[in-house]
């Protein structure tokens, strides 16, 4: 029993040490020399510049290359929030959007420090 | 120099509309890109519940968002003036609505084509000015991205005849939104100067910018019932 007890335990770190030498690169560092790569030039993305036509770098960018394929990953789905200082209650951000974008969604990439380009400084007012 | 911005205070709009068609007649509006719209919102549980309005326009922000990814591509048709107005050139958009997508406040409008007021009727007197006697700003075009400019032409023709002090104050150099609000819910001036009534509104009520997450830095601020968040 005793043996049989340490076998398993032998193989279970054996297993752990293989899991630990396989195990990938961490998704946040892979992204970041992606999101680097994409701004050198590296990565072909189009050159079509346009954020309402799904072929063109906008969508190809986040899609794509960046993976988020998802629609929800930014589209809410939603016309409106209840939120009246999110988003205007006539008009889509664009056309043909499945839904609107909380763009709040766009900080975690896009604020200061973030992987993505820097479009918002992430700070409160001075 | 000055820095313009403008205070609109909630707890006394009421929701009239009356700035959305004075913008609308002085920018010379076409259907489906709106410069300044009026958002409604219910607050409270039923059966004591009340409708808050707040108009949104552009925020002007000292960290523009629009402008930033625009340069960031190599279009550079947004610029922001030394007296803190955001303007696009309808000559350099090229209708990509890259500045729509990072705009936090919903602003910048595409205009897909540019449409009558009165498909089929006779035009309004605004549609009837030539577009090469207009402002630029007032040129308007197909494919491309517009907004509110703060009534840059207004301002301009202040700094022109040397009354810069008067912006604000005189209805010929003060945005028409700012002009015609008949419950003084808004306010427009520097706000550099303490002793304009702007500045010092947006100090005694406790008006406060939105969506500050984003660190724009809006030049527009909002007196918000219950205050500051």
């Amino acid at each position: 029993m005793t043996r049989l007890l340490f076998a398993g335990l032998l193989l279970a770190g054996l297993a752990g040490v293989a899991l630990a030498q396989q195990a990938p690169v961490p998704a946040p560092a892979r992204l970041q020399d992606l999101a680097t790569a994409i701004r050198e030039g590296k990565v072909d993305v189009g050159r079509k510049y346009d954020a309402s036509d799904t072929k063109a770098r906008f969508h190809v960018i986040h899609i794509e290359t960046l993976g988020m394929s998802e629609c929800s990953s930014c589209h809410t789905g939603r016309n409106y929030q209840p939120d009246y200082l999110l988003l205007r209650k006539e008009e889509r951000l664009l056309k043909r959007a499945g839904g609107e974008i909380d763009r709040g969604a766009c900080l975690s990439c896009h604020a200061t420090g973030g992987i993505g380009s820097t479009w918002y400084v992430g700070r409160a007012t001075r | 120099m000055a820095r313009y911005v403008r205070l609109i205070d909630m707890e006394r709009c009421m929701g009239c509309r009356s700035c959305v068609a004075a913008c609308q007649v002085e920018n010379y509006y076409t259907p489906g890109s709106a410069w300044n719209v009026m958002v409604e919102h219910e607050v409270g549980t039923y059966p004591n519940t009340r409708k808050v309005f707040a108009t949104m326009n552009c925020m002007h922000c000292e960290e523009p968002p629009c402008q930033k990814v625009c340069d960031a591509i190599g279009v550079k048709a947004i610029t922001k003036n030394r007296y803190g107005v955001v303007l696009i050139d309808y000559e350099k958009c090229i209708g990509c609505q890259y500045c729509a997508a990072v705009c936090p406040y919903g602003v910048p409008q595409f205009n897909k084509s540019v449409e009558p007021l009165y498909p089929g009727a006779a035009r309004v007197p605004y549609e009837q000015v030539a577009v090469a006697d207009r402002h630029p700003t007032h040129r308007k075009k197909a494919n491309v991205v517009e907004k509110c400019t703060f009534c840059w032409h207004k301002i301009e023709q202040a700094i022109a005849d040397g009354k810069e002090d008067r912006v604000g104050k005189d209805h010929q150099y003060t945005p028409s939104c700012d002009v015609v609000c008949p419950v003084n819910a808004r306010f427009f001036g520097d706000i550099d100067d303490p002793r304009s009534e702007v500045a010092r509104r947006i100090g005694a009520k406790k008006a406060t910018q939105i969506k500050k997450e984003f660190g724009t830095r809006p030049q527009v601020y909002y007196v918000l019932e219950g205050g500051d968040y």
